[in-house]
């Protein structure tokens, strides 16, 4: 991969690699085990410029691309998968979506202190009836004067610790179903977080339950405009926060496979080093093999999509393809540690459960693939 | 003031294959001395806003290629001198060549350097730079400030701190607790790329080839390697098999 990097690149992502390997993979499986939400990590992100990755540096932002980006994330998520797929939330989809549909001003206030570290940015699209089919969502914004006022509720919200929300809810429009995006900020009056869920992967992460109970929206706090019909609030932001997303799953991969060649090298099974076993030496390959596909995959598209040849049905296959291959090498990869890779101790069973939320969180592999298909059998 | 800070493109250790028949750097990725980060940080933290920091390096080509890296963390601009053979300098001809593009660059008030490269640890660069350009030097730093013409500096030795100072312009030489090397942000990243890289030759310098003859040499390079003893104390209770390991591990020195 380091081949297609400019120099620029391989700089960027030695600073990401320098960052997870002193500072983050030495917390990684504490806060697994702890399920404690790194903020001192997330500073350090902040501190070294990673929020302003995607963000125009006309505010504050490096405007370093989506390759970039995800050569990031994928660094980070070698040491600690849940830590990049947080900061694929706040790097790679939140602050596209504001920058693709927000107005100048929403930008202004908005993306400047995200790009800073001051504003730790989610975005919540599920409900208890599901993410995609927004017709079953219950959230609604209701015109009030020149303003709007959100009710409802959306679950399983990365990030339910941010200090910016954008929340999805439908609405009506000339008496017509439409949809709209409200910018919601900590502290509003009736926003509240409700519990943070105890989770198998992406510990850490305050994934949490957002209740809005009369909430006023102002009206310079809607994303976008409304929209006739019914919408997803994400746009192009949902589009890269998914490669974000893949990338921090390709990192899972390759830290686990890093972690189990160094276990196999060093562990002796029938008087010899285990990788003297030949079951053995082709599980690392393939995974090697699968993990290098997938990063094919990966780079191909995002350089699509910085070249403006944005895909949908090529990031929908990224997200199936490269999640499904980082749950599979990690699952596998597990089997080499046999009973050790059961234990607390060794820590690398996190791998495999953070790759496992990689095949649901931000759209399940069968949403991708159930995409894919209205397409290509149109 | 102008600081000057010299660095070291060492190869990175990780990246060097190791086997029973040696250690094979032919692939080897080059990277700043680690301790060279430390003396970077250092010179950067004495700078006012008015100093200038310029970095300097010796050696081949690929000495080139950490200078971003390098500029990425503060200094206003590298100075590399470049030689195909620089590999075989020691640390005489290495500190003869700095000390010449020293005078070059010229009104220079302090020379910081780590206190040895990561790759060879000789100690010897920085002193002799001090003796070539007749200035002070002060080694072995874990803390130093320059207030007003001189320098400070806390040297601990033996269980002994000692608490030094000397006029500028003056060489020190400094341990890691000198100054913590702090990951560069990305925009300091990306303004390195816009920052000047100048090379400079032997010959710019008035120095040719046979300045950089050795007066040292090193054998090849043997690599330890962890292999298992295999013995086994099967036989008896506990505690004599317990006395049979103490023992052992006596034996090979991993106990005292």
């Amino acid at each position: 991969m380091s081949h297609f990097l400019s120099d620029e690149q391989v700089r960027i992502r030695d600073v990401a690699r320098e960052f997870a390997q002193v500072e983050v993979s030495p917390r990684a499986a504490e806060i697994d085990n702890k399920d404690e939400f790194p903020a001192d990590l997330v500073r350090r992100a902040a501190e070294l410029g990673l929020f302003g990755l995607m963000i125009p540096q006309e505010y504050g932002g490096l405007d370093a691309g989506i390759t970039t980006t995800c050569v990031v994330l994928e660094e980070i998520g070698k040491a600690s998968p849940s830590l990049a797929g947080m900061l694929s939330v706040q790097i790679a989809l939140c602050p596209v979506s504001m920058n693709t549909a927000g107005t100048p001003e929403q930008k202004t206030k908005y993306l400047v202190p995200s790009a800073s570290g001051e504003n730790l940015m989610a975005l919540s699209a599920t409900e208890p009836s599901g993410m995609m089919n927004t017709a079953a969502h219950q959230t609604r914004l209701t015109p009030d004067g020149e303003n709007y006022r959100l009710n409802g509720l959306k679950i399983f919200c990365t990030q339910g610790s941010a200090t910016v929300y954008i929340v999805g809810g439908r609405t009506s429009v000339d008496g017509q179903e439409g949809y709209g995006a409200a910018i919601v900020e900590k502290g509003m009056p009736g926003f509240e977080v409700g519990k943070y869920e105890n989770k198998l992967g992406w510990r850490g992460s305050n994934t949490g339950t957002l209740i809005f109970t009369d909430v006023l929206i102002p009206r310079e706090n809607i994303l976008g405009g409304i929209l006739t019909g019914l919408g997803e609030v994400s746009g192009l932001g949902g589009l890269t926060g998914n490669l974000g997303h893949c990338a921090s799953a390709l990192g899972c991969a390759e830290g686990m496979l890093a972690k189990t060649i160094e276990y196999a090298k060093g562990r002796e099974l029938y008087g010899q080093p285990m990788t003297a076993l030949q079951p053995i030496t082709y599980w690392l390959s393939e995974a090697w093999v699968k993990i290098e596909a997938a990063r094919s995959l990966l780079y191909t598209t995002t350089r699509m999509v910085e070249e403006g040849r944005i895909d949908p049905n090529m990031i929908m296959a990224c997200k199936v393809h490269v999640c499904e291959t980082a749950f599979e090498v990690c699952n596998r990869l597990l089997q080499v540690w046999g009973g050790h890779g059961m234990m607390n101790d060794t820590g690398v069973h996190r791998y495999m459960r953070d790759a496992r939320v990689d095949l649901i969180a931000e759209g399940a592999s069968e949403t991708m693939l159930s995409g894919i298909a209205q397409s290509i059998l149109a | 003031m102008n600081i000057v800070v010299c660095y070291k493109s060492a190869l990175e250790e990780t990246s060097m294959l190791v086997s029973s028949s040696g250690v094979d750097a032919t692939r080897a990725r080059h990277k700043i001395s680690d301790y060279d980060r430390n003396a970077i940080a250092a010179g950067m933290g004495v700078a006012t806003e008015t100093d200038r920091v310029l970095a300097l390096t010796f050696g081949g080509l690929e000495a080139k290629k950490t200078a971003k890296d390098v500029l990425s963390r503060g200094p206003d601009q590298v100075y590399a001198v470049i030689a195909n053979d620089a590999a075989s300098a020691d640390g005489a001809a290495t500190a003869k060549v700095l000390a010449a593009a020293i005078r070059s660059i010229g009104d220079v008030d302090l020379v910081v350097c780590g206190e040895g490269s990561s790759d060879s640890y000789a100690h010897q660069v920085g002193p002799r730079i001090a003796a070539l350009l007749s200035m002070p030097v002060m080694s072995e730093l874990s803390e130093f400030s320059v207030e007003g013409t001189a320098i400070k500096g806390k040297r601990t030795v033996g269980g002994v701190t000692e608490f030094l100072c000397a006029d500028l312009p003056a060489v020190a030489t400094v341990l890691p607790a000198a100054a913590e090397a702090p990951i560069p942000g990305l925009k300091a990243v990306l303004a390195a790329g816009k920052k000047p890289l100048t090379e400079m030759t032997l010959a710019e310098l008035g120095l040719d080839a046979t300045s950089l003859a050795p007066k040292t040499s090193a054998g090849p390079l043997t690599a330890v390697l962890a292999s298992r003893k295999r013995i086994l104390f099967p036989d008896g209770d506990a505690s004599s098999q317990v006395a049979g390991l103490v023992g052992a591990l006596v034996k090979e020195g991993v106990l005292r």
